[in-house]
């Protein structure tokens, strides 16, 4: 090949024309960017969610308070009364 | 800056430099998705210290350069896995068709064979040779883009130049 023919190749690559993108790309790049990320909660729901558990968890707190006081009141009870407070009958 | 108006700006750019890395439309399709993609991800981080056009230039050149390079580990892992299986699934990762669309009908088979030689040189300087032959940049567009002196830019130029020459008089003997 001589030094011509040589130079012909390599200038083949200016010839390369520019094309557009296709149309349709945004939309799929919008999709996987949708994809990619987590949906992110607003903050309404973020705030509704955090009220949610803090509600459960008082809820929680006052049934366990009850039951606590109850079991007092029970006690005395069977003080009270002398009440034997276990199964066994026949001692 | 609005995401879609930088896409719209750089739409062209991303996706026919992708295509001279692949000369596929498909692969330059998926590279362009993931380009813009990690564009919209990093772009609060982008601190302008480079202009954003030189920023989604490097981009577009790593996301192509990993995309050949995944390609060519899934024909390997093909070619691996095909000892062990009938159905070779090394015919799946084969090089797809030469397919681009700038490449006018009368230059296709020259440019097909340019660009098989091309495809063998190293990163840096088929880098250094779509920019400045095909893009048309600047020995100083090329060298901050590629994060290089002017110096080393001319010297990828030149190497890429010889070996190419050497490949297609090689070529040509047989």
């Amino acid at each position: 090949m001589d030094s011509k023919n040589k130079k012909i190749s390599l200038d083949l690559l200016s010839q390369i024309q520019k094309v557009d993108a296709p149309p349709f790309l945004f939309t799929r790049i919008k999709q996987k960017i949708e994809h990619t990320y987590p949906t992110k909660f607003s903050l309404k729901s973020t705030w509704s969610i955090g009220l949610s558990f803090i509600l459960v968890l008082i809820l929680n707190f006052m049934a366990i308070n009850k039951r606590i006081h109850q079991t007092k009141s029970d006690n005395n009870l069977v003080k009270t009364f002398n009440l034997m407070p276990d199964k066994s009958l026949y001692k | 800056m609005k995401f879609e108006d930088l896409y719209n700006s750089n739409k062209n750019l991303v996706y026919n430099l992708a295509l001279q890395y692949v000369q596929n439309c498909e692969d330059a399709e998926e590279i362009t998705q993931d380009v813009f993609v990690s564009v919209h991800k990093s772009l609060n981080s982008f601190k302008e210290q480079s202009k954003l056009s030189t920023w989604i230039h490097r981009i577009t050149i790593n996301k192509s350069l990993d995309f050949i390079k995944s390609r060519q580990r899934k024909k390997r892992f093909g070619i691996f896995y095909s000892l062990f299986s009938e159905n070779s699934i090394e015919e799946k990762y084969e090089k797809p068709e030469f397919n681009h669309p700038g490449v006018q009908l009368e230059n296709k088979e020259a440019l097909q064979q340019l660009f098989k030689n091309i495809n063998q040189l190293s990163d840096n300087q088929k880098t250094a040779l779509i920019l400045s032959k095909i893009e048309q940049k600047t020995q100083a567009e090329i060298a901050e883009i590629m994060n290089l002196s002017n110096k080393a830019v001319e010297s990828l130029i030149q190497r890429a130049k010889t070996s190419l020459q050497k490949n297609i008089t090689s070529q040509e003997g047989n």
